[in-house]
């Protein structure tokens, strides 16, 4: 089993020189982070963390954060990397659910971690102190009150990464070392990442992302460039951030991707440096992803695949000839995991049928209300095994050789009057719409249940996207309303945020540009 | 828009208040993208308020971090642009 610290300090006895951390101007080498976390590490022991203790990091982006991942990591605890920007009552939720015993934050963020710690003890103070690093330890579960240890592997360590459930609450998807270390030794390698690579981190540390940007660097002995949180809303900064930092190798969701193109000036600035590049969370618009394709040239580009709860588990290395009018495939799994497509009543299928994920990369279970509950099954594989093996709720199908092709979300899918729509289907005709940048199709809740809705980024009015649409579309599969948005709310990992748009989204109208459109 | 303030007050009706966040009152040195006010959505709306309420035209180029970081920064950028940028 791989350690994830113990690819720092591997790394730290292979490349002691070479940098391994730049972020806030300045760098770090190998031996001197690997340093640096082992004595944050006894700290994190002298404060009272013991093996198998989950513990937050509330910190923004930065090298603090890394560090106290890292220390976390070495010291033998669970470590939930956390969002500062999330109100304190969230986090304090946070904690109950995941049964974090201490909070790690920096001095800035010091207050608000405070706050939170407050919620979650209901105002009693057990104790907290000062780290090295600019970092402090908050305890928000009395050594005494010490959560239960988790069952083996983590044990002994490991990672959590948030997301929100069906109820909007978070819920810590818990990951061991080695379904982490899998995916990002595999990625190391797929990718060719040398000792010679910058990797671009440009996402938040919650999100699964991010696990390349650390883990994969440290394997080869690369370099993680941080990029700081609030340049991420600004395409233009990140294309400039990427040349500026000679980037290498880069992961971002298709958003991000998007908006580098359509206002970052990316075609008239292609980092020269950069060699691999890759996405994934959320689909890629065809027509802006074959620009792409023509933009990179002979630069890999991949196509990544994968719930948090099975790191990324399929990839696809796209063709440079690739063109928008192909169906994209999501390609297949990763050395060592297997993908399944089941039938309704659990049986392999060639047609449609749920994504199920077996092998080293599937995690442990979620941990709601401190308590771990595993949602995997036993599934007969068509290959003959039977695996533990996640079901991802996407609905796809998967051809004799292997490959994956995804169709959707189970949820994406509603009925109206009898026939069933699927919304990717309404919202790939709104994205081939003539002006259009980039669209969401979304099922509404609340007042509007039982409605669809298609939010656009276009320079169109809804009038003439619902008319262009009615050309396209059979007249069941219109969407109820068209709201055109200057840009699409995204979420903190930088995907369309679709529950927001799902929602009461916008809350208040504030321009004409959400008059119901009578279908 | 003849003043900063006009901005502070056109900025502030872009921003999502979050649930129990009560929205403040923004100075010209409120630091914007320091304080997580800002959201991408928020950002292009600010950009198309500029536009359909005052006028002004921002090119691509200023859509910037430096340019956002508070609403002096903003004003700042504003002040700058060629008289032909407002209509």
């Amino acid at each position: 089993m791989t350690r994830l610290d113990a690819l720092l300090s591997t790394a730290a006895k292979l490349y002691p020189e070479r940098p391994a951390l730049a972020a806030e101007g300045r760098t770090w080498t190998y031996a001197e982070l690997e340093q640096l976390v082992e004595e944050l590490s006894w700290q994190l022991s002298a404060a009272g963390i013991r093996t198998g203790d989950r513990i937050g990091v509330y910190a923004g982006k930065g090298s603090s954060a890394v560090m106290a991942i890292y220390a976390g990591l070495r010291a033998g605890a669970v470590v939930a990397p956390m969002d500062v920007a999330d109100p304190p009552a969230r986090t304090a939720r946070m904690v109950h659910n995941a049964g974090l015993s201490v909070l790690l934050t920096v001095d800035r963020s010091l207050g608000a971690c405070r706050e939170a710690a407050e919620l979650a003890t209901e105002g009693v103070d057990l104790g907290s102190g000062e780290l090295d690093c600019g970092l402090n330890w908050v305890r928000t579960i009395a050594e005494a009150d010490r959560p239960e240890a988790l069952p083996a592997p983590t044990d002994q360590g490991g990672y959590i990464l948030f997301t929100s459930g069906s109820t909007g609450w978070p819920k810590g998807v818990l990951l061991s070392h080695e379904n982490v270390a899998h995916y990002a030794l595999w990625a190391a390698e797929e990718f060719g990442l040398t000792e010679r690579d910058r990797i671009g981190s440009q996402a938040a540390l919650t999100f699964d992302l991010t696990t390349f940007d650390l883990y994969s660097a440290a394997s080869a002995g690369a370099c993680a460039v941080l990029m700081p949180d609030v340049l991420r809303a600004f395409p233009r900064d990140v294309v400039n951030w990427l040349n500026d930092n000679q980037i290498t190798a880069f992961m971002a969701v298709p958003s991000l991707y998007h908006n580098m193109l359509l206002q970052g000036g990316f075609a008239e600035s292609v980092p020269p440096t950069l060699r691999v590049a890759a996405f994934g969370g959320e689909a890629f618009a065809p027509r802006h992803l074959e620009r792409y394709l023509e933009l990179l040239g002979d630069v890999p580009f991949y196509n990544l695949y994968g719930p948090t709860e099975t790191n990324a588990c399929t990839y696809y290395r796209m063709p440079a000839d690739w063109t928008a009018e192909q169906e994209l495939t999501i390609g297949r799994g990763i050395g060592g995991v297997t993908i399944e497509v089941l039938d309704e009543d659990g049986r392999p299928t060639d047609g449609e049928g749920e994504i199920v994920v077996g092998g080293p990369t599937v995690f442990q279970g979620y941990l709601e209300r401190g308590v771990l509950r595993d949602p995997t099954a036993l599934v007969a594989f068509r290959d003959g095994s039977v695996q533990r093996a996640y079901f991802s709720g996407d609905i796809g199908r998967i051809t004799a050789d292997g490959l994956v092709y995804l169709r959707g979300r189970r949820d994406s899918q509603v009925k109206r009057r009898g026939h069933r729509i699927d919304l990717l289907d309404v919202e790939s005709a709104v994205l081939e719409l003539p002006g259009v940048a980039t669209a969401a199709v979304v099922a509404k809740q609340g007042e509007h249940s039982g409605q669809f809705w298609a939010y656009v980024q276009t320079g169109s009015t809804e009038a003439e996207v619902l008319t262009a649409l009615g050309a396209a579309l059979p007249k069941r599969m219109l969407p109820d309303r068209v709201v055109v948005l200057p840009s699409l709310p995204t979420t903190t990992s930088g995907k369309v945020d679709r529950r927001a748009l799902g929602g009461e989204f916008p809350a208040a109208p504030t321009t004409t540009s959400t008059e119901e459109i009578p279908v | 828009m003849t003043s900063v303030e006009d901005l502070c007050t056109l900025i502030s009706g872009q921003i999502t208040w979050g649930r129990g966040q009560s929205p403040q009152q923004l100075t010209p040195d409120t630091m914007l993208l320091e304080m997580g006010l800002l959201d991408s959505l928020a950002i292009m709306q600010i950009v198309t308020a500029l536009n359909s309420q005052a006028g002004i035209v921002l090119p691509d180029t200023e859509i910037v971090a430096a340019n956002f970081r508070s609403p002096a920064a903003l004003w700042k950028l504003i002040e700058s642009l060629p008289a032909g940028a407002t209509q």
